[in-house]
């Protein structure tokens, strides 16, 4: 039988609580936004079983969808897609670079770390995608330093509308092993949630900065 | 340790420094010191980071971690892999699966000590192996050390790429009580340095002279 990637990948994360759901007291982002859910893929790489799963299902992906002959180096973002990155890039035997966080004002001049050749096909690595904003800064960093980016490969993505006009509007093509409807699919079929929770989810990833407000969790 | 294992690290001290210089990882300057951002001069520039750009080189870089681990620390005493971000993530990364041993990372907070951040899921009580990717003063070693102590691992022994043998950074060693082992030191590079003709044998000196007073150096030397 052909394994579900998105099925499976959800499964493995909410078993290693990578990912957590507060429908009552929701997370609140750094950035103000109050949220139902909250993931964090960076401890993967602390289950050796889980990690190999996952960075497989990526490599399956990369494949079938991307192309090995695109992929001439691995750009991971610093900190939380450099483990992905080293580890992808050590299956396929490719190099690798990272990029520092824009945000964090390091200069221009170190962003990338590592080599980058003139025109060499990269593949952006991302960890997770909400607003798209850092793998869209990783691939600007490559470009800046000219290389050719097209692809981004994620492990999940909350499917936000801003993150689908960002990536548009940058012509990135994303591919994710798995999105919040196959999350709260799968905390469903788990018991996590109760089905009548799964409306108050997928509005907030239809509308993630209006949601608070709307449910009364923001004054 | 044995004489047998004693040859075994020469060859890899000297390997690893050759990998170094091939990649460019390594670059000598004593006439025409670099100038670090904190101000400092420096006639010797390391950029271990750039190893994880060139494959082949960082296999051979990997395998010389897992030779020295199994030999030095034994697989078995550890539990955990520690890298120090961002430059030893990629590194104990492919030294963790090579071992098919759980990952963390500390994010060092050099200021506020207490304030670094484990980053995974690390259980306590648990060994684990700090990896760096060099080691100047060893601020960022210890950073990541005492993150992992504050938690509740059991951290004893370090590995590294590179080190420059400062005498500050063996004090730390001694304060905090690691035993840190390294792929190659200074020695070796400076060694395969004048061998492979990027230095001269008389240049040597100025490079040691900044080992042993990397502050006072550049006045010393007449370049401030």
């Amino acid at each position: 039988m052909k394994t579900n990637i998105a099925q499976e990948t959800a499964k493995l994360l909410f078993d290693i609580k990578a990912i957590s759901l507060q429908l009552e007291k929701p997370f609140q982002y750094t950035s103000g936004i109050f949220s139902p859910i909250y993931v964090d893929n960076r401890v993967i790489f602390s289950y050796p079983t889980v990690r190999v799963k996952i960075v497989t299902f990526l490599i399956t992906k990369i494949i079938n969808r991307v192309g090995l002959g695109n992929v001439e180096l691995i750009s991971g973002t610093a900190t939380a897609a450099i483990p992905y990155a080293a580890f992808i890039s050590q299956m396929l035997e490719v190099p690798m670079v990272y990029v520092r966080d824009t945000k964090k004002g390091h200069g221009k001049k170190n962003q990338v770390e590592g080599v980058v050749a003139n025109s060499q096909k990269v593949l952006v690595v991302e960890d997770h995608i909400t607003t798209g904003g850092s793998a869209i800064g990783n691939a600007k960093a490559i470009k800046n330093v000219g290389g050719k980016v097209k692809y981004v490969i994620a492990a999940t993505t909350y499917n936000l509308p801003i993150s689908v006009q960002n990536f548009k509007k940058n012509k990135l093509k994303v591919f994710t092993l798995t999105n919040i409807n196959e999350i709260i699919e799968i905390a469903v079929k788990r018991k996590l949630i109760k089905i009548k929770d799964r409306a108050m989810i997928l509005e907030w990833s239809k509308d993630p900065s209006g949601w608070g407000k709307k449910f009364g969790f923001e004054k | 340790m044995t004489k047998k294992s004693t040859k075994t690290n020469t060859i890899i001290s000297e390997e690893t420094a050759n990998l170094l210089f091939s990649i460019k990882a390594i670059t000598l300057s004593p006439q025409k010191p670099y100038r670090f951002t904190s101000g400092m001069l420096s006639p010797i520039y390391l950029d271990n980071r750039l190893i994880i750009s060139h494959p082949k080189v960082r296999n051979k870089i990997v395998n010389f971690y897992l030779n020295l681990i199994n030999k030095e620390i034994g697989y078995k005493n550890i539990d955990y892999v520690s890298g120090t971000a961002t430059a030893a993530i990629a590194n104990a990364m492919f030294v963790a699966q090579k071992l098919k041993k759980p990952m963390v990372y500390v994010e060092v907070n050099k200021g506020e000590i207490h304030k670094s951040k484990v980053v995974g899921k690390l259980k306590k009580n648990k060994h684990v192996l700090v990896i760096e990717d060099h080691i100047t003063t060893a601020g960022s070693l210890v950073g990541n050390v005492l993150a992992i102590r504050n938690f509740g691992g059991i951290v004893n022994r370090c590995i590294v790429t590179t080190t420059y043998r400062m005498k500050q950074a063996e004090k730390f060693f001694k304060k905090y009580q690691v035993k840190v082992y390294h792929l190659t030191d200074i020695h070796s590079i400076l060694d395969i340095a004048i061998k492979n003709g990027y230095l001269k044998k008389k240049e040597r000196k100025l490079i040691e002279e900044w080992v042993s007073d990397p502050v006072g150096w550049g006045k010393k030397m007449g370049f401030e």
